[in-house]
């Protein structure tokens, strides 16, 4: 019986349309308190993880665009953290937010942003772990990413934009180059950092991430303009977004 | 970082996700992520909520009532008796703020909490201020619930601020965290410590923060009311 009741509740409860439940002494309007507990909190729950959408957007439309999401997305779990897994594609569903097309890959940075913090720590691997692989092997050196470690690319300067947004004050963007941006997202202690690659970088590393052996990623981005396969590398490591180097292969 | 304080420090880890009251089975997956936060942290105490939270359409993220029947009552207790189980140890109940009853309740709050604690050998956790709200909202006497509640069960207190609040069913309290501990609460706080002697308190204080000096002089009433029964010996003067 609780559990037929308890589901009439959750559904009035994700619903204002329904009326109150049978069985609940509802003095006038209190169950409303829960009805905005629940939607309320879950608003507040999505502006937190995506507070630059939130500015970009301002506190009422947010609310808004929140509200609709909450009411038929409810979490699936109670880590609050994971919530809006697909917030993201929603706002590109959203026609009120077409006018900002970026709008939706900034909510999917936040969400990278976000998982990088919660993601498993890991010591990330020194540069100096390459001077124990024999020059011969290198061709067959795969690695792996440190478990923080996230790649995105966008066809909007989302970095910037989100750059712009981490002070208090207004954001200038009248002077952003509107092109497309790349970037690591990664968390090697315990801030997360974002770094800006390249496009020859984003490939490098998207390809070493994808498993392919470092000969492999070279011999297919001999193409590309600007690829310096130290260079990025190094830039990998110093990001600290390498956990492990593997030979296994050879 | 609780590795650290926990060195110096002893935690108390206290949960809002359960759905202890929920009709469902417990979430699995989330007992053992608590499992693992209390192996490796090893807390003083453990604590949860009588309240529920999920349902088959999910996560509601809200501390929801439910009414105090036999049924309930049972579901409840083999929850508490699941993750005392699956933890090792006892952990405490906490009273929840409430703005609605139920037509199908059968048994009054403190008796029900009371028998759920004879049932589980649970702890308790009581906020005062819950049994503020909820006795203001309910017409309930909270001086009588105070003194009716099995206090030689309570490991620890909470103390918070409420927001008054109207509606066409006239005057309520949201049990809001956003403000200073109320006098009445903190008459509550002090007659409880009078027969328990000092327990742990917390003062939750989670939305609309104030300055430190605002924070700490919270604290300092907190610890004057604790310090002045300072010579308890704890439970042992419960009567």
């Amino acid at each position: 019986m609780w559990l037929e009741q308890s589901k009439d509740i959750a559904a009035a409860l994700a619903d204002p349309a329904r009326l109150v439940p049978n069985g609940i002494n509802n003095k006038r309007d209190r169950f409303d308190v829960y009805r905005n507990n629940v939607a309320g909190s879950l608003t507040c729950a999505l502006g937190e993880t995506f507070p630059v959408v939130k500015r970009l957007v301002g506190d009422d439309f947010f609310s808004a665009m929140a509200g609709v999401y909450v009411r038929d997305n409810m979490p699936a779990s109670p880590l609050l953290f994971e919530y809006g897994a697909t917030f993201a594609d929603f706002i590109d569903g959203f026609e009120p937010a077409g006018e900002l097309p970026y709008l939706s890959d900034v909510a999917r940075l936040e969400r990278l942003w976000l998982d990088a913090y919660h993601a498993a720590d890991a010591v990330p691997l020194k540069i100096d772990a390459l001077a124990a692989i024999a020059e011969d092997e290198l061709d067959d050196l795969t690695l792996t990413l440190h478990p923080a470690a996230f790649l995105f690319r966008s066809a909007y300067p989302v970095l910037s934009i989100w750059q712009a947004h981490q002070r208090a004050d207004a954001p200038d963007l009248s002077a952003l180059s509107w092109q497309p941006e790349r970037m690591l997202i990664v968390r090697p202690a315990l801030d997360v950092a974002l770094v800006r690659l390249d496009a020859a970088a984003y490939a490098f590393v998207a390809g070493l991430a994808a498993g392919q052996s470092l000969g492999n990623v070279c011999g297919s981005l001999v193409d590309i303009a600007d690829v310096d396969p130290p260079v990025h590398l190094a830039q990998l490591f110093q990001a600290g977004a390498v956990q492990a180097l593997d030979r296994s292969c050879i | 970082m609780l590795e650290r304080l926990r060195a110096d420090y002893p935690l108390s880890v206290h949960g809002v996700g359960l759905s202890i009251g929920g009709a469902l089975p417990l979430d699995a997956a989330h007992l053992q992520r608590l499992q693992t936060v209390v192996d490796r942290y090893q807390p003083a105490l453990v604590s949860e909520h009588l309240a529920w939270s999920t349902h088959q359409s999910g996560f509601l993220n809200d501390l929801l009532a439910m009414p105090y029947s036999n049924e309930t009552l049972g579901i409840a207790a083999r929850h508490i008796d699941q993750v005392q189980t699956a933890l090792g140890r006892v952990i405490a109940l906490e009273n929840p703020s409430t703005y609605v009853t139920f037509s199908n309740s059968r048994w009054d709050e403190v008796d029900f909490i009371a028998e759920l604690q004879r049932r589980t050998g649970c702890g308790l956790l009581l906020d005062v201020n819950n049994v503020y709200v909820s006795a203001v909202n309910h017409g309930w006497d909270a001086v009588d619930y105070i003194a009716r509640f099995p206090l030689a069960h309570v490991r620890e207190i909470h103390l918070a601020g409420h927001a008054p609040a109207a509606d066409a069913g006239g005057g309520f309290l949201i049990d809001a965290h956003d403000r200073a501990v109320a006098d009445d609460v903190m008459s509550l706080f002090a007659a409880v410590i009078a027969r328990t002697g000092p327990l742990p308190s917390l003062i939750e204080w989670d939305n609309d923060l104030p300055d430190w000096p605002e924070l700490m002089a919270e604290v300092d009433r907190i610890s004057g009311v604790l310090r002045s029964h300072a010579d308890m010996d704890g439970l042992s003067h419960v009567a």
